[in-house]
């Protein structure tokens, strides 16, 4: 009930940004965005504004495109064999896939924390300055970033004692929230978390969720979740994505409806949206 | 029925094991147990014909051209191993690995008939000495150990799961930082057994370092003076040897026979701590 409140508190003052001031800034701008796998159309004319320091929350059924299109924006698609993408992907106003921007550049603005944490076998202290060693960051700095990151993710209490403790020791829940802060430890401006609680148990799940509300006063946030409640209780917006017939037989990844969360679950323009939304399919 | 067949043909497998170490033992220990443990193995002069049965030499002819061998080995080996899962695309790495194994196919009689033919003659031109050398046996054995070096580095390259470099590419890490500060520390205890599984290649070759080590029982004063190895000192000598003789070559084979088990026993605690 208490997260519900602030869920609707949040939501309104959002709404009251977005619609009442003009100056709600895009961060992350898609415009005739496709994105193609070999002969498989992933994403078709996806065009869409994402808000600085909101969570967007990217919903649809599974191997609708959701994970592919939250890897356009920090270009981890590029790793995909085949993988091929057209139209514009802006950040800032700068272009994503221009051939002369610099796409570890790009990664270091862009942090991604994936569906299962993927610590590394290394010490908790290894794995959050992995980063900051490999940008160039001089080494007496590391414990102070090691010690924001892991503040920022509330693990400092827990963890300030065994810093050299193997992070694979840790709980799920503490080795996603790890993640997130070796991620932060990068200084992003943008998080993209990719079902990032599916593997969770209901307790980690919260702590991660909270964090995101915390962490939204400072960074753009893009998720991906399965879970309607999750998107519910912690998105400022959301999109709707689902394979749609494209040309021919081909189907291909569309983004149907984008609004803020409460409209887009209170009042879906898309019955296609309404019927996911209430579980008839998905 | 057929369940105590198999049992007694597995059975046949340990029992060489077990055949081999004992013969060699009950040969060979009281060679040892007669000259003193500490005089066989740091004994410096080897002379049969006077009863002087010192391997100290020996033992430093093995671990020099060992030593040398996975230090030109091992980088090449690692190297390709990183070439093979990270960079060469798929129809290279189809190419690489089957020339690979085939390198482990050619007989070490064929390496050292090589190695006698090509690279001796050229580091008694290049680089002085007689060419029957340290280095010689060194470069042999580097390439002998590449299969072994190579396919297991290989392997637990291939075993990470694939999430790591992910995560390290997210961090906006370039591919080789990725490889060097994430894949390659991951992979740590694999890369480890591959080289001690190739040191133990190494140290127990015979044939191909016969040929091209020069065999000179003295102690070597630069990679470019001839030596001669545990394995070798049984192979040139046990042609004619009898007697005493005899004993301390299967002497001179327990010492061999406990460093090869020692690192292979190294080689799979490593991987198993895991």
């Amino acid at each position: 009930m208490k997260r519900f409140l602030r869920f609707s508190l949040k939501s309104s003052c959002c709404s009251t940004i977005i619609f009442n001031m003009p100056e709600a800034v895009a961060k992350i701008s898609t415009v005739g965005l496709n994105l193609h796998y070999g002969s498989f159309h992933a994403l078709k004319n996806v065009s869409m504004d994402i808000y600085a320091r909101q969570i967007t929350a990217i919903i649809g059924p599974s191997g609708c495109g959701k994970s592919s299109l939250l890897r356009v924006f920090n270009r981890m698609n590029d790793l995909i064999p085949g993988a091929k993408v057209t139209g514009s992907v802006t950040i800032d106003g700068s272009d994503v896939y221009d051939k002369t921007s610099d796409v570890t550049e790009l990664r270091k603005r862009v942090g991604m924390v994936f569906q299962k944490p993927n610590v590394f076998p290394a010490s908790v202290y290894e794995n959050i300055s992995i980063g900051p060693k490999n940008h160039g960051v001089a080494k007496n700095e590391w414990d102070k970033i090691v010690e924001r990151s892991l503040r920022q993710v509330a693990l400092w209490d827990e963890l300030k004692d065994g810093l050299k403790k193997p992070g694979q020791g840790l709980s799920l829940g503490q080795q996603q929230r790890l993640c997130i802060a070796r991620a932060l430890a990068v200084e992003p401006d943008v998080i993209l978390m990719d079902e990032s609680c599916s593997a969770l148990d209901p307790e980690s799940t919260m702590k991660i969720e909270d964090l995101m509300n915390v962490l939204a006063e400072l960074y753009t946030i893009v998720i991906v979740t399965h879970n309607m409640e999750q998107a519910l209780r912690v998105s400022d917006y959301a999109a709707f994505i689902m394979l749609a017939d494209g040309d021919g037989e081909n189907k291909a990844g569309t983004l149907f409806e984008y609004a803020p969360t409460i409209d887009l679950f209170s009042n879906p323009k898309h019955k296609y949206t309404e019927d996911y939304i209430t579980g008839r399919f998905g | 029925m057929s369940k105590y067949v198999f049992f007694i043909l597995a059975l046949s497998s340990i029992s060489a094991l077990a055949l081999i170490t004992i013969f060699i033992i009950s040969r060979g220990a009281p060679i040892i147990g007669e000259v003193g443990f500490f005089d066989f193995v740091f004994g410096m002069t080897w002379a049969p014909g006077r009863g002087e049965y010192g391997i100290f030499p020996m033992i430093v002819g093995s671990v020099t051209v060992t030593l040398g061998a996975a230090a030109l080995g091992v980088p090449i080996g690692i190297c390709c191993s990183i070439f093979m899962t990270e960079f060469a695309p798929a129809a290279l790495r189809n190419f690489f690995r089957p020339a690979i194994q085939l390198l482990a196919g050619i007989p070490s009689v064929v390496y050292g008939f090589w190695g006698l033919i090509f690279i001796v003659p050229l580091i008694r031109e290049y680089l002085g000495g007689p060419g029957l050398s340290i280095l010689a046996g060194a470069v042999i054995l580097a390439i002998m150990i590449l299969p072994t070096v190579i396919s297991i580095t290989e392997v637990s390259i291939l075993a990470l799961p694939p999430e790591y470099k992910a995560g390290a590419m997210a961090l906006g890490l370039n591919h080789w930082q990725a490889i060097k500060t994430v894949l390659l520390p991951a992979a740590k205890s694999g890369i480890v057994a591959a080289v001690i599984l190739g040191i133990g290649r190494a140290i127990g070759e015979t044939m191909a370092v016969i040929m091209v080590l020069g065999n000179a029982v003295a102690l070597p004063q630069s990679i470019l003076d001839p030596v001669r190895t545990l394995t070798t000192n049984i192979g040139i000598e046990m042609g004619y040897a009898s007697g005493t003789q005899s004993q301390a070559l299967f002497a001179t084979g327990i010492v061999l026979f406990a460093v090869i088990m020692l690192l292979n026993a190294a080689a799979q605690f490593i991987t198993r701590k895991k």
